[in-house]
């Protein structure tokens, strides 16, 4: 029987998940692993049988069934296996949200070559999980989807949150950046106020956002804000919150 | 008032050589030259932000005299805070040589780091008239990445706050720490001057943002810093801060934006947004390694 199952997209060097994370491969393992450039895209990685895998795996669920080396709370890594020859370690950056694929090898039990040993020795050597490298690709990755929607995107969210003054409407920009948007009618004039998280929102994609939502206003006119109209912010995730006035 | 952003900057790192004649090795005997070279190390006037001069003396052989000679106005100027917020690590791999610097630092009660190399600055040893807890509390410091408010040293070593007070000011007072003021209610950190990060290569064009004032990109750097360190009503409230502090240039990139989304350019936009990426993604790789 045929399911109804949402799929997600891919995207550079992502594969978009309907739950909002990301899944991508550490470039370490792109080349050393799996024979790709540092920049291959994720639909020309699908190819290999492993990141099939990790989409069909990880795609829902963010985590696997067995740890590779012991459990370490948020930072264990975990065991992928497709057939009987192929394995690969996997790991969930919740800071990011984004399912990492660190390492692939062949499964051969009790050879030299078999691909235990060797994500210990990547796992001892700190050579598993992503750096620096890895993190500016995501950041651009992100950067450029984000640049590509947030004109539209953020004229929806406005047009939403105008058809219902007095509520906040939510969304995730790009599929990356929450934004709350509450429009507040004061007799003739129109308030509206934009909530974004501190801890993840980047300097480049608030100015965006700011200027996609007003394209005619100068940043002179937001304000900053102690509070939504309709709710205190989110001060653990460092929540803040601006506002402008439009006639 | 105290700026949260300003107070998230890591010490500014500067690396110094004595002089040799004819080389980079060999014995450095010649105190004349050692006291012009320890002159010419500092401004008469010192520093104002929290500095740490890496004096690099690998395959350098100095003799007692000639460390004397550099050291003890060095060390004593870290101690008495007489130059202000500074801090200083010979780097020698010559373990004599640190032999000799752990007994003059003793000796004559004064403030310095050693460390094996001028990579290996975290590893740095503090040396000087330390007792066994105010040694703890600098390997403590040290392990929780170099940065630490009461609170957090607190919570680390299950101490009272009074108590975790008590500690740090010790060791801020003998020069091996500095303090560094906040706004009131988020009260003092301390920094080891061993987390010390060189200053950032402003002529990098690899960065998206180095045509920028370096005001406004050392402050995305302390905010991208803080995400996911601090807490988030600091957080909150270093957004507002940046927020006013680079009003003016904010307003610049805005009408550039705005002029961008009107032609439809969306090369601009893209590049526009990647702008900080490097930054961000420097703070999150940092964060994992920590």
């Amino acid at each position: 029987m045929a399911t109804n199952r949402r799929t997600g997209d891919c995207h550079l060097r992502s594969f978009l998940c309907p739950s909002g994370h990301e899944l991508r491969v550490t470039q370490r393992c792109a080349t050393d692993d799996l024979g790709h450039a540092t920049d291959t895209s994720f639909e020309t990685l699908l190819r290999h049988e492993i990141v099939r895998a990790l989409r069909n795996q990880r795609e829902e669920v963010v985590i696997g069934a067995d740890t590779v080396g012991p459990a370490a709370g948020e930072a264990t890594l975990w065991v992928l296996r497709y057939s009987h020859h192929h394995r690969g370690t996997t790991w969930f950056d919740a800071k990011e949200n984004v399912v990492w694929l660190c390492a692939y090898a062949r499964h051969r039990s009790g050879e030299r070559g078999d691909a235990f040993p060797y994500f210990e020795q990547l796992r001892q050597a700190s050579l598993i999980r992503p750096g620096g490298p890895d993190y500016e690709a995501l950041h651009d990755d992100r950067a450029e989807r984000f640049a590509a929607v947030v004109e539209l995107e953020a004229q929806s969210l406005l047009t939403a949150a105008r058809a219902d003054p007095g509520v906040e409407e939510r969304r995730v920009i790009g599929q990356t950046q929450p934004v709350g948007l509450v429009v507040h009618l004061v007799e003739t004039l129109e308030e509206t106020y934009v909530a974004v998280f501190g801890d993840t929102t980047g300097v480049a994609q608030l100015q965006l956002l700011l200027a996609a939502l007003y394209p005619d206003r100068t940043m002179y006119e937001w304000r900053p804000e102690v509070r939504l109209p309709t709710r205190v912010l989110d001060l653990e995730r460092g929540e803040f919150c601006l506002s402008i006035v439009h006639d | 008032m105290p700026s949260l952003l300003k107070s998230q900057i890591l010490p500014k790192l500067e690396y110094r050589a004595p002089l040799m004649p004819g080389g980079t090795v060999g014995p450095l005997v010649d105190r004349e030259q050692v006291a012009r070279f320890r002159e010419g190390l500092l401004a008469p006037s010192g520093v104002e932000e929290p500095t740490v001069v890496a004096l690099n003396l690998e395959g350098r052989f100095p003799s007692g005299a000639a460390l004397l000679e550099l050291v003890l106005p060095l060390g004593h100027a870290a101690r008495g805070r007489t130059l202000g917020p500074l801090a200083f690590v010979l780097c020698t791999e010559d373990a004599g040589t640190r032999d000799v610097l752990r007994a003059l630092a003793e000796t004559y009660d004064l403030a310095i780091f050693v460390a094996p190399s001028v990579d290996r600055l975290s590893e740095a040893e503090p040396l000087g008239a330390l007792t066994a807890t105010e040694r703890e509390t600098l390997e403590v410091l040290r392990r929780l990445g170099g940065r630490v408010s009461v609170g957090s040293f607190a919570h680390a070593t299950g101490l009272e706050p009074s108590a975790a007070t008590n500690r740090l000011a010790n060791v801020s007072q003998k020069g091996f720490v500095h303090r560094v003021e906040r706004p009131r209610r988020e009260g003092l950190l301390f920094v080891d001057p061993r987390a010390a990060a060189p200053a950032e290569d402003a002529a990098d064009p690899t960065s998206g943002d180095f045509s920028l004032p370096e005001p406004i990109r050392r402050d995305v750097k302390a905010l991208a810093d803080m995400q996911g360190q601090e807490p988030g009503a600091l957080l909150a409230s270093a957004w507002h801060e940046f927020l006013d502090s680079h009003k003016d240039q904010l307003a610049v990139d805005h009408d550039q934006l705005r002029a961008a989304m009107k032609r439809g350019d969306t090369d601009e936009l893209t590049r526009f947004s990647k702008r900080y990426s490097k930054k961000q993604a420097a703070a999150r790789a940092a964060r994992l390694t920590r």
